[in-house]
């Protein structure tokens, strides 16, 4: 099965209102190049690996991941600005969509731990190249998800 | 009643908290680790009624803490929360001895469903 924007979204914006109770509307743009986290973003990804390798990287910018992870920890109005828990909150979700995701993609593979990724980073290895990508907006602002694929199993695209 | 909540995710210890909460089972004993290595431990010393456990965990993963506790003989009722659930992972999962595999992202009523069998609110 080869992923597309819409499972992209559904499985996006499920999570968005299951776990946040936030609304998140696919939106904008999708398909096109994307040249990875910018220095106000936060990015998290996981990795897959096996009969399909590639990984889904989570970008947000830096005031609504504060606020995803204010929710996450419970903290009501207070935003969250320590870095540990911002982290830690969007490597959740990242896993999340990432592991819904994989259920759709052929198997056996192996999900990875979430990391946090650099600026200037869109997948979890320089080797993979983003083949979709997703925006979506979120209470006026925007963050976008992003699948990128080795060009075949075991390889390094 | 004990339970104990293994998840390397922070955010997520204290949501599967709070959804026990919203499920009725805010009176139990609620204790948390972060990877298997370090409920292992915990599970030795404090036998809990019930593990509730992440599958992707550095150290020692969800389905290798499984497996040592069973090696060992400890028949504590033993459910995964996790992110994935594909045929192949629900099958490795029964086969090492879980009780049940509850999908992220979860509702309180799914965990009351899954856990009732093994642990009245």
């Amino acid at each position: 099965m080869t992923l597309n924007a819409n499972m992209l979204c559904e499985i996006t914006e499920g999570v968005w209102g299951s776990v946040l109770g936030l609304e998140a509307r696919c939106g904008g743009r999708g398909g096109e190049s994307w040249g990875g986290a910018g220095e106000d973003e936060v990015a998290t990804c996981v990795e897959i690996t096996g009969a399909w390798e590639g990984s889904v990287t989570l970008c947000c910018p830096t005031g609504l991941a504060a606020r995803v992870a204010s929710i996450m920890f419970g903290l009501g109005d207070i935003e969250a600005d320590d870095p540990d828990l911002v982290n830690d909150a969007l490597c959740e979700l990242a896993n999340m969509i990432g592991g819904n995701l994989k259920g759709l993609l052929p198997g056996p593979s192996i999900l990875s731990v979430p990391k946090v990724l650099g600026v200037g980073a869109g997948a979890a290895r320089e080797s993979l190249q983003v083949q979709l990508f997703q925006s979506f907006e979120c209470h006026g602002e925007r963050f976008c998800v992003a699948v990128a694929k080795a060009e075949s199993p075991g390889g390094t695209a | 009643m004990r339970i104990l909540i293994v998840d390397d995710s922070r955010a997520m210890r204290m949501i599967v908290t709070r959804t026990l909460r919203q499920a009725g089972y805010g009176d139990h004993t609620i204790d948390q680790a972060a990877d298997g290595t370090e409920a292992l431990e915990h599970i030795r010393g404090h036998r809990p009624d019930l593990v509730l456990s992440d599958w992707n965990m550095p150290q020692m993963n969800g389905i290798e803490l499984l497996r040592a506790l069973r090696q060992d003989g400890v028949q504590v009722p033993f459910g995964f929360v996790t992110s994935e659930t594909s045929a192949d992972m629900r099958a490795t999962a029964v086969e090492a001895g879980a009780s049940f595999l509850i999908e992220k992202p979860f509702t309180p009523e799914r965990f009351h469903e899954a856990l009732a069998p093994f642990v009245a609110p």
